[in-house]
């Protein structure tokens, strides 16, 4: 008996042991040599980028959980660490604002997504609660704990987050006093979970060591995430040229600019180039081959669809293919914003944050075809309808790659949404309720943006944006392809969309050199006229609706394409179309 | 400065920071419940100057409740040679009369104990962690607002139940408990801790646990009432309809509207409902303006929610029914009928299918029998002619009608009616604070610095016009005027972030 049970303790303590410094022994510690601190993460934290989170230049270190927390309702809960400094002698920081600032209404004015940035970025926040605050909506402080770690003054802060909350928070906070600055160390969790995670979170919180404690800590100079892209943009008077000229200026600066890429190509990067492409990469061959056959495919298309649009060329564009966010390291952060004509580069992963393996080639299509539209016309691509747009993007990106050609067919996305919607409307109509999940195709297409949201309740955006895409598919694919009323009809659609869209420019400038004149004719009345020629303006300004011009546009571009059709007609497409759509 | 509605008004709100201001310094407590520290405080006739690192602000006796100096001796301007004699024997004057300076330093000694324990009060409860918490007997309250501003939320709900109770009997389910009522000192606080939306004043938590969220504004205590009558109206329908069972939208915002235009005597504790909302008028008057007038069956027959116009809308139509003689009865019929009746057709909501409505045929075929009327296109022309004969008078009307014109670019407009706002209510202070920013994106910086300082006049300690002031010295090119500006506005409000900011982008153009 004794020797069984000598057996079983000396059984356990040898696993035991492992088991419990295991978690701490994968602990990784990061290290900022710049900023002048180290500091454990919890297991299974990896760095990302921080302006998801927070757009702020005061955070020094971002980090999240793999995979969140299960909650129970089966989505998982995000956990994560951000690290901040807020130096007590704080320099005026720049914005380099280049609006007015005429109006102050708030960002919401801000049509620039850089100037956004920016003013986010550079708001002055003297400590974390002021950030916090300012920042983050929902919580509020609770108790609080002062203590010493590591030779610091640190005060640690629970954030409760309680109202309307599906699932309610317990965060905590540690500010530490380094030399008059705060250094702060945010971790999130959920309520039900705060007592398992804790401990991991007092840890996190013990394991923070500055580096020089005499230097203490320095907030890096950092410039706010929007980066401007210009090269390759023509100059003023290089966009007045006659149509070759300009096309043999982009040309030749597109060369110019893909030339760099390759030079300042980092160690470890491969490149390959193709007729309308140069791929840059860090991944394998397979993967690289697969989006330049891709994107070859997807531009090859487009060229032989609607090449015809303008004699515009499409300069050689450049694919640039990370492992994952790690690799993308800093440059994850922030928006890049393009100069009119400067050489787009897209940004791919191959191994994306949720694991979902076409991500890359559904993007690549998406910026493809963007960018292609707009080099070639970009009047006709801003003005072109919520259909049409979106309907070319959806038959495009759910399109296949069989070695070098796309295979057009529905992905699950658009079977299950429109089965979805058929069967809601269906549900609707017994019940006498509203069945509009799916429009009828002759109000489809001349649908305007703004009303493309209208309708439908929240998921109104996507039935319309599935529905467009499975028309786009019925005329170029289906039986639209074969009828005698639809065939070529998208062809149609937009050549007489390019005849309409000359009309419109010349209204927007006409309303514009009305208002000029209007404006200039008021400096000369009396308050009393002036009023009076106020109200005017603004009855008549409120008789048209907002998207009045869209609407006007497409009506008549309706009635030059489909004008022909009778209402029996349509009644035919519809059944046709519902058929083929799967309903 | 808006004289305040509660009577009896003591010190509140806002505590700045722990720390007493040094010696030459002192606090001030404003009528309307703010409280300022300075580092320094001069007294003049009438009114106090107070100095600040970057400039100096005189704040006017009457906007104030009290003021407790920590020397009041410092610096005292406009004494009479007999007032120099009494001092040149060591004596000090203090609350009307001569004390000597070491009485003067016993009262202090205590006046400053009092003021830090009172300080250090509201600085604690001022945190939603330590917030005071109030049972009566429908409602439990939670608050960071004084105690005395409370008092009288407080008081106003209960004789809220009793208006409402009196004209549809109301019963509070055990299970459901006593209404969680939150308070919140100021609207940056309402959206954080409150989970408020941007745009809203209030809202009603109609899932359980039931609660209402609101904020106190100061500057417009009776925008807050309508807030507070409004939502609390939604309570009140939610325990008088049948259980799963949703009012259309029409109904159910027009009364809380139709109750939210109430008036409140905090003396007789009597509530008055069915005021005119003037914003609401505001907004319908533009879109009649527009053409855009609401078809009185689709607002009826609609079931999911309604947009803000259709608020505006619904309330007029529960105004006027409940107005009119020949309808008030019938309305009452109908509004008991559709909360009570069992036997009435149902089917899900379209706003949430796990909640039901009556038929919209069923609901209307009700209306026109319990109003007695054949017509729903007579009804409405009724309706329309009715909205067109009210009339704003108040403040907030010409206030929300001036932003109006703001937003629909009427400059000219909008400058008229912020100009007859100031008429009506020449304290009001929103109006100063957009209408001075209006002149100023204009570029009409000699209206506009008149208009600011006007502001300044009533609200000395407000930063905004110091910024608006600043923004005009900048186009002027003043820029050392800017910036002192721009500090001064600091220093008023150094915890502001919006303020740093705002002063931030001044002075970096």
């Amino acid at each position: 008996m004794r020797k069984k049970r000598s057996l079983g303790l000396s059984f356990l303590v040898p696993l035991a042991l492992p088991l419990i410094l295991a978690p701490r022994a994968s602990a990784k510690v990061y290290v900022d040599k710049k900023v002048g601190f180290k500091i454990s993460l919890p297991k299974d934290f990896q760095e990302t980028p921080a302006t998801r989170y927070l757009i702020t230049r005061y955070c020094v270190g971002a980090f999240r959980h793999k995979k969140g927390i299960p909650t129970g309702e089966g989505d998982y809960y995000p956990l994560y660490m951000l690290c901040f400094l807020f130096p007590a002698h704080q320099e005026k920081t720049v914005t380099s604002s280049t609006t007015r600032e005429k109006s102050d209404q708030g960002v919401d004015d801000l049509q620039d997504l850089k100037e956004l940035v920016r003013r986010f970025f550079h708001r002055p926040y003297r400590n974390f609660d002021e950030l916090a605050k300012d920042q983050i909506k929902g919580f509020y402080f609770g108790k609080e704990n002062h203590t010493k770690i590591n030779g610091w003054d640190v005060t640690i802060k629970e954030m409760h987050f309680e109202k309307d909350r599906r699932i309610k928070g317990l965060w905590l906070v540690a500010l530490y006093n380094v030399h008059g600055d705060q250094f702060a160390v945010l971790m999130t969790a959920p309520e039900n979970k705060f007592r398992k995670l804790k401990s991991q979170m007092l840890r996190t919180f013990r394991s923070f060591k500055v580096l020089n404690k005499k230097k203490g800590l320095y907030l890096k100079d950092v410039k706010p995430p929007v980066e401007t892209v210009t090269e390759g943009s023509l100059t003023k008077d290089e966009r007045k040229l006659p149509v070759e000229k300009r096309n043999k200026v982009i040309l030749t600066k597109a060369e110019r600019v893909l030339a760099k890429k390759i030079e300042d190509l980092p160690k470890g990067w491969t490149h390959m180039r193709t007729p309308h492409y140069l791929i840059l990469s860090h991944v394998d061959q397979r993967f690289t081959k697969k989006i330049a056959n891709q994107a070859e495919a997807i531009h090859h298309w487009l060229d032989k669809e609607f090449g015809d649009l303008s004699l515009n060329v499409v300069p050689p564009g450049v694919i640039r293919i990370y492992k994952d966010i790690k690799d993308l390291g800093d440059k994850a952060d922030g928006w890049i914003v393009y100069r009119p004509g400067a050489i787009l580069e897209i940004t791919l992963l191959k191994q994306t944050e949720s694991g979902d393996r076409k991500q890359a080639q559904w993007r690549v299509t998406r910026e493809i075809i963007d960018k292609w539209f707009t080099y070639k016309n970009e009047d006709l691509w801003k003005r072109m309808p919520a259909w049409m747009t979106d309907g070319i993007v959806q038959y495009l990106s759910s399109a296949q790659l069989k070695g070098r050609r796309l295979v057009f067919k529905p992905d699950p996305e658009e079977t299950t949404t429109l089965k979805e919607a058929f069967t809601m409307d269906k549900m609707a109509r017994k019940k006498g309720m509203p069945a509009n999940r799916i429009k009828p195709l002759k109000d489809l297409v001349k649908m305007t943006k703004r009303q493309t949201y209208q309708g439908g309740g929240f998921y109104a955006r996507y039935f319309f944006f599935y529905q467009s895409g499975s028309f786009v598919r019925f005329l170029l694919d289906g039986p639209g392809k074969r009828m005698r009323k639809t065939k070529g009809i998208l062809k149609k659609y937009i050549q007489a969309l390019l005849k309409e869209i000359v009309e419109v420019e010349k209204k927007v400038k006409a309303e514009q050199e009305a208002e000029r004149q209007r404006q200039a004719k008021m400096a000369d009345m009396s308050e009393e006229e002036r009023l009076k020629a106020e109200d005017e303006e603004y009855r008549r300004r409120r008789k048209r609706a907002v998207d009045a011009l869209q609407k006007e546009m497409l009506e008549k571009v309706f009635k030059m394409t489909f004008g022909t059709l009778t209402d029996r007609d349509w009644e035919i497409i519809q059944k046709k179309w519902e058929k083929f759509a799967g309903k | 400065m808006r004289p305040s509605i509660f009577p009896g008004l003591a010190v509140c709100t806002l505590a700045l920071t722990l720390s007493l201001p040094a010696q030459k310094g002192g606090v001030l407590v404003f009528k309307d419940g703010r409280w300022i520290q300075a580092p320094e405080i001069h007294v003049e006739k009438d009114a106090y100057r107070l100095v600040y690192p970057h400039g100096q602000v005189k704040v006017p006796t009457k906007l104030l409740l009290k003021a407790v100096l920590l020397d009041p001796t410092a610096q005292m301007k406009g004494l009479s040679s007999a007032d120099k004699a009494k001092m040149e024997k060591g004596l000090v004057p203090y609350k009307g009369r001569w004390v000597s300076r070491s009485r003067l330093a016993f009262i202090l000694a205590k006046e400053k104990k009092k003021l830090r324990a009172k300080m250090e009060e509201i600085r604690r409860h001022s945190q939603w962690r330590d917030r005071y918490k109030e049972t009566t007997r429908h409602f439990a309250f939670e608050y960071t607002i004084p105690p005395e501003i409370a008092r009288n939320y407080i008081n106003f709900f209960e004789a809220y139940w009793k208006v409402f109770n009196k004209r549809w009997r109301i019963r509070q389910p055990p299970r459901l408990g006593k209404l969680k009522i939150c308070i919140y000192n100021n609207q940056k606080d309402f959206l954080r801790i409150g989970n408020g939306d941007p745009g809203t004043l209030g809202y009603f938590r109609f899932v359980e646990p039931l609660e209402i969220n609101f904020y106190h504004d100061r500057r417009d205590v009776q925008l807050t009432l309508s807030v507070l009558w409004h939502e609390c109206n939604h309570y009140f329908m939610y325990l008088f309809v049948q259980k799963g069972v949703n009012n259309p939208s029409w109904l159910e915002e027009g009364l809380a509207e139709y109750f939210g235009g109430s008036k409140w005597d905090p003396k007789t504790r009597k509530m008055t409902p069915g005021l005119i909302q003037e914003g609401r008028l505001v907004a319908l008057h533009d879109a009649m303006d527009g053409n855009e007038y609401q078809k009185l069956e689709p607002l009826m027959r609609q079931g999911s929610r309604i947009s803000s116009i259709q608020y505006a809308w619904s309330w007029s139509l529960c105004h006027m029914l409940f107005s009119k003689k020949k309808y008030a009865k019938g309305f009452n019929r109908f509004i008991v009928k559709m909360a009570k009746d069992k036997t009435l057709k149902k089917e899900p909501w379209p706003g949430n299918p796990d909640f039901r409505w009556v038929k919209p045929d069923v609901q209307i075929a009700l209306f026109k029998k319990c109003l007695k009327i054949k017509d729903l296109a007579a009804l409405e022309k009724e309706w329309y002619a009715y909205i067109k004969k009210m009339k704003v008078k108040g403040v907030r009307g010409y206030y929300e009608a001036a932003l109006d014109c703001v937003r629909w670019k009427r400059p000219i407009r909008a400058g008229l009616y912020f100009k007859k706002a100031m008429e009506i209510d020449p304290n009001y202070i929103s109006t100063y604070e957009a209408y001075s920013r209006l002149l100023y994106r204009q570029d009409k910086y000699k209206e506009a610095r008149e208009i600011a300082q006007k502001g300044i006049e009533r609200d000395p300690i407000n930063p905004t016009f110091y910024l608006v002031l600043a923004r005009i010295e900048w186009e002027k090119g003043s820029k050392q005027k800017a910036e002192r500006l721009c500090n001064l506005a600091m220093d008023l409000a150094p915890d502001d972030v919006d303020v740093r900011w705002q002063a931030q982008l001044i002075l970096e153009k």
